[in-house]
């Protein structure tokens, strides 16, 4: 069964912004994954934008606390050691969560100041584009949204929005 | 982060400069140093000049004599081009083993990235000195090439698994459709986000991999596993205690010396991995910078 709503997006220059969703995300970061392409087909829905510059002050905000995260640990002298006289790969297995860690965060850095920089000089028009679900993807203009069905699997908050949106009651 | 500035977060923590002076120092100690510290060669051996002390007022002779006479600094000096030369190439060895199979098997995937990790796992759980001394024994070479490659067989493991793992996380990332809207290309974000920051990291595998070959270097030539090379720090030490150094005879300057350029060297690249570990911390940089 499929179940589907209009939700509103903000249009910048050639970005689609979500302008329902960065609001309800339990992991803040994630919410530069709520931008997108053009959509193909344009609608007219109910439900009311969130205003633009509170939106774009929710980017600021994940991108702030992507600033301050920090994942490194310091180096222990066994580290050391083991990496000196058993063997010099030893430190780099140990560091390489830490590693990719932070490798996500420049990334999503990176996402931020590039879409910041576009959306503060860019006059934003409000339009309405389809969701839907059909109880395994999720569905954003009538295409498979890989992000948001991500989204949906792994973050709580926002599968709850996504069920409280559709009407749906329980999982099928 | 441009050289000079990494540079200056070096010099800003205190370990980190420490240990690069020490590490400069030795550098120098093997490119200038030949050829400001005459070669200790002796042609005529007299018995008198045997196991001196330190010659304060002689700078030539201010480390002491070897058992023909020959000077200690000049047998440090001269060895070290040898060491740094074989402990660094290995190093770059390693570093380049580790990128390219790293990069291969994330981005390859399937059966190559199987087999690759299967060897990669295997050698990993190998203590690299034995191993080294194995093949060491087998090839009994001095070309410092052939020594840098016995020297770097096990030191690429790490690395190439943490370069795997960062293939697959961008392989793995739902940013594509992200970086498109915004205008920014997947070579884009792992040549200019993902592989600096595992600058540093790579610098520190590449430190410890120095020293790893240097300590192995000095151990296999100590050991008497490789064939005899004239000016060589673990020759040194070998000869020293083949003298009786360890029992307080006249030789004991012998053993000190060549030890001490040992140990100093290790010291200053262990301080100058701790230095860069500690400015790999995104925070710290932006509180040194």
């Amino acid at each position: 069964m499929l179940h589907e709503t209009l939700i509103p997006f903000y249009e910048c220059k050639n970005i689609l912004v979500d302008a329902y969703f960065p609001a309800r995300v339990e992991h803040i970061e994630e919410r530069i994954f709520l931008i997108r392409d053009k959509l193909k087909t344009s609608y007219t829905g109910n439900i009311e934008h969130m205003p633009w510059d509170e939106l774009i002050n929710l980017f600021v905000e994940s991108k702030k606390a992507l600033e301050r995260r920090d994942h490194w640990k310091s180096l222990t002298a066994t580290e050391v050691l083991a990496s000196m006289f058993y063997n010099p790969s030893f430190y780099i297995s140990r560091r390489e969560h830490e590693i990719n860690l932070e490798s996500i965060r420049r990334m999503y850095l990176l996402f931020y100041n590039r879409f910041l920089s576009v959306a503060n000089d860019c006059a934003p028009k409000r339009v309405w584009g389809k969701l839907a679900y059909n109880n395994i993807e999720v569905y954003i203009d009538d295409e498979k949204s890989i992000i948001y069905t991500k989204l949906f699997k792994a973050d709580g908050k926002f599968h709850a929005e996504v069920r409280k949106l559709l009407g749906i009651i329980q999982d099928t | 982060m441009k050289l000079f500035d990494y540079l200056k977060l070096i010099w800003v923590n205190k370990k980190g400069r420490v240990g690069f002076l020490i590490t400069i120092f030795f550098i120098l100690l093997a490119t200038v140093g030949p050829l400001v510290v005459p070669k200790p060669d002796v042609t005529t051996i007299n018995p008198k000049m045997e196991f001196l002390p330190p010659q304060l007022n002689n700078p030539y002779y201010i480390l002491g004599t070897g058992p023909i006479g020959d000077s200690i600094l000049g047998d440090i000096v001269w060895g070290a081009p040898f060491i740094l030369e074989v402990s660094f190439l290995a190093g770059l060895f390693t570093t380049l083993i580790g990128i390219a199979v790293g990069l291969t098997a994330g981005y390859l995937g399937g059966t190559i990235d199987t087999v690759l990790m299967s060897v990669n796992d295997i050698v990993m759980t190998m203590p690299s000195l034995i191993l080294v001394l194995i093949l060491a024994t087998s090839i009994r070479s001095t070309n410092p090439f052939i020594l840098a490659g016995i020297l770097s067989i096990s030191g690429w493991t790490g690395l190439a698994r943490s370069i795997r793992s960062q293939m697959l996380l961008m392989k793995q990332m739902p940013y594509v459709e992200v970086s498109k809207v915004l205008g920014l290309g997947s070579g884009h974000i792992i040549f200019r986000e993902v592989m600096p920051n595992l600058g540093s990291y790579i610098g520190i595998h590449f430190i410890f991999n120095v020293e790893g070959a240097l300590y192995a270097a000095v151990g296999l030539y100590f050991l008497g596993v490789l064939p005899v090379n004239k000016f060589n720090w673990g020759i040194l030490i070998n000869n020293a205690l083949a003298s009786g150094a360890i029992y307080g005879t006249r030789a004991i300057w012998y053993l000190l010396f060549p030890s001490i350029a040992v140990v100093l060297f290790m010291t200053g690249l262990i301080l100058f991995s701790y230095g860069i570990d500690e400015i790999s911390n995104p925070r710290l940089r932006k509180v040194a910078a």
